[in-house]
């Protein structure tokens, strides 16, 4: 089994509060994997650890994406991976469009490259309408389809969106995650989401379900609801939290 | 009234739990008065200025014909040597006058070649028989050479001041007539705004740069699309120099608009020649950069707009103060002045008044230039290291 990301023994405090607490994980290639717990379980820490934009703590941790140790080696994979920040990290003063060619661009990819991808993302994420508009004057919801169009305009082969689906009505995160899913079976891409929506997690190949820093349990949604007996993941994650299963 | 003291409370809070803000309003009022009492409390102290001392003492006889019955007898009324004036003056204004600081030359045009080279800011020829012509009876003019560099007017105007009074206290009570005839090295006609607009070219362009990226780069920062230009395949440097290339149009623009309201609005003419302007422009341009990668690397140190405009009484006001914007350098007293020798502004703003002033043109191997790119080098070095998403 090729593992994309693999994590063991993860840790990361800040100041007296442990926002990683020792995690092993592994995501394997062209999977969605879906990271799933409360806020400030440590969702988006371990998102930023993986990236290499912060440092765990010091001991016999390690994170290994395709291979490569982060974070000394994240620079070698900087071209094939994809990362949506929870914010909506747009420019306020570039369109919709020129927001998407700017991240490909930046991301490498040669101007025509960038141009026929923007072009294919406005039209698969319905932003024909609003292309042309400054992203200070779209909607949340359009704004976030633009960041995620940001996210994914260099098909990164590896891509980590934290709580992309945050604010969007339901139609809206439905459409997300049926997107997610064609590109991870025909692009082969390996998707790593984190939400707080604990319905949402059923979309996903498997999911980890995360409380106070650490990694309550990994599983494929089915198999979960099957374990808790529950017809939700809602209802699957408060039968965790009673400690039935270990 | 409720919401009044509903206001000022939850600000006095707010204010409290901001520890930087409330070091800052304790601690500004304190580092302003102190620095203004300072930086305007100094005299123009020690200005160099050369003097040839041609003059030597004087056999001074006077003598008298009387008639005495059918002769006329000479008797001499007067005989007596007067120690040369030239030296007790010169005395005096290297003992007693702390404005200059006197060093004694032989040679007139030698002198005046280093008032050129900017050793002197003036070179001052005492002639020969100047004590002579001074004491004799018949009211002789005399004419000192004084040979200026004028180019900031305020310290000419304390040199030619502790001069002229010298020189009159000295020789008031002798008859000849003592005159000056001054020749201008540089700034013969500079008038005030002549002086001040170099500087407020490099207070704009550095000041503009700093407040348009500092605020840019929080707002990367806080909208994530810093963490996004992070992740990207290129060296953090390339960031740094992408801000560099965009500011350099956004100086050039503004030292434009400069020169165009001095000339037509004050009369000022910055240069003479298209090189001079290609000087002036580069040393605009860098002096952006350097208020340009200063709040790159100040943004670091700042979470809001709100904590990064504290960084401008902390590193403007005494950029302002300190540089030779408004007060010469000269007047800065010394034991601050390392500090304005310290700052990249300040020989920006020595170089423009020298283009303008004097029609320098910019080479390579200036001091002033030099000293300036060193430090826009390490700052970029710095930055890149603190260029981090949080």
């Amino acid at each position: 089994m090729t593992y994309d990301v693999e994590l063991k023994g993860l840790s990361k405090k800040f100041g007296p509060v442990t926002a990683v607490d020792n995690i092993d994980l592994e995501i394997k290639q062209g999977e969605i994997f879906c990271l799933v717990g409360p806020n400030a379980a440590g969702k988006t820490t371990t998102i930023k650890l993986i990236l290499g934009i912060l440092k765990p703590e010091k001991g016999e941790s390690s994170i290994r994406v395709r291979g490569f140790n982060i974070p000394q080696e994240k620079k070698k994979l900087r071209r094939i991976i994809g990362y949506l920040p929870q914010r909506k990290a747009l420019y306020d003063m570039l369109t919709a469009r020129e927001n998407i060619e700017f991240f490909a661009k930046a991301k490498g990819l040669s101007n025509e490259e960038a141009k026929n991808n923007t072009k294919d993302l406005i039209k698969r994420l319905s932003l024909t309408d609003h292309q042309n508009k400054l992203a200070v004057h779209l909607s949340g919801g359009t704004q976030q389809r633009t960041a995620l169009a940001s996210a994914m305009v260099s098909k990164p082969q590896i891509v980590f969106l934290d709580e992309p689906t945050v604010g969007l009505d339901p139609v809206l995160r439905r459409e997300f995650w049926e997107y997610f899913k064609k590109i991870a079976q025909s692009q082969n891409t390996t998707i790593c989401v984190t939400t707080h929506y604990l319905n949402e997690a059923e979309w996903a190949d498997r999911v980890g379900v995360m409380r106070d820093g650490k990694i309550i349990a990994i599983e494929t949604p089915q198999n979960l609801m099957e374990q808790t007996n529950q017809r939700n993941m809602e209802n699957m994650f408060f039968e965790l939290l009673k400690g039935e299963i270990s | 009234m409720r919401l009044t003291f509903l206001i000022m409370r939850r600000l006095f809070r707010t204010l409290v739990r901001e520890r930087r803000t409330i070091g800052l309003v304790l601690v500004a009022p304190v580092l302003f008065m102190v620095m203004y009492g300072i930086a305007f409390g100094g005299a123009i102290e020690h200005v160099p200025i050369a003097i040839v001392n041609l003059d030597s003492d004087a056999e001074v006889v006077i003598t008298q014909t009387i008639t005495v019955g059918i002769f006329e007898v000479n008797i001499t009324v007067f005989n007596e040597t007067v120690l040369a004036l030239g030296d007790a003056i010169t005395d005096t204004l290297h003992v007693d006058d702390t404005s200059v600081d006197v060093t004694m030359y032989t040679d007139f045009e030698e002198a005046k070649r280093s008032v050129e080279n900017k050793e002197y800011t003036c070179a001052l020829l005492i002639p020969e028989n100047f004590t002579y012509n001074l004491v004799s009876p018949r009211g002789e003019n005399i004419s000192l050479e004084i040979y200026i560099d004028n180019s900031i007017p305020q310290v000419g105007g304390v040199v030619l001041q502790a001069i002229q009074e010298s020189f009159q206290e000295a020789t008031s009570d002798f008859r000849g007539n003592l005159g000056f005839n001054i020749n201008y090295a540089y700034g013969e006609n500079i008038s005030t705004i002549d002086f001040f607009t170099p500087g407020m070219i490099v207070f704009g362009v550095f000041f503009f740069s700093f407040i348009l990226v500092i605020m840019t780069l929080i707002e990367e920062r806080r909208s994530g699309t810093l963490s996004l230009l992070l992740q990207c395949p290129y060296d953090k440097i390339e960031i740094i120099l992408g801000y560099l290339g965009a500011f350099a149009v956004v100086s050039a623009v503004q030292t434009t608009l400069i020169i165009i309201v001095a000339g037509v609005v004050f009369q000022v003419t910055l240069g003479a020649t298209i090189a001079n302007y290609i000087s002036l422009y580069i040393v605009a341009i860098i002096s952006g950069w350097t208020g340009l990668v200063l709040a790159i690397f100040l943004s670091a140190f700042a979470r809001s707009e709100f904590q990064a405009v504290q960084f401008i009484p902390i590193s403007i006001i005494p950029i302002l103060l300190l540089s030779g914007i408004v007060i010469p350098l000269n007047q800065i007293p010394e034991i601050i002045r390392w500090m304005s020798y310290l700052m990249p502004t300040s020989h920006a703003v020595d170089l423009l008044r020298k283009i303008s002033i004097e029609g320098y043109i910019l080479e390579p191997s200036n001091f002033g230039f030099l000293f300036q790119i060193g430090f826009l080098i390490l700052l970029v070095v710095a930055s890149r290291l603190t260029l981090k998403e949080s």
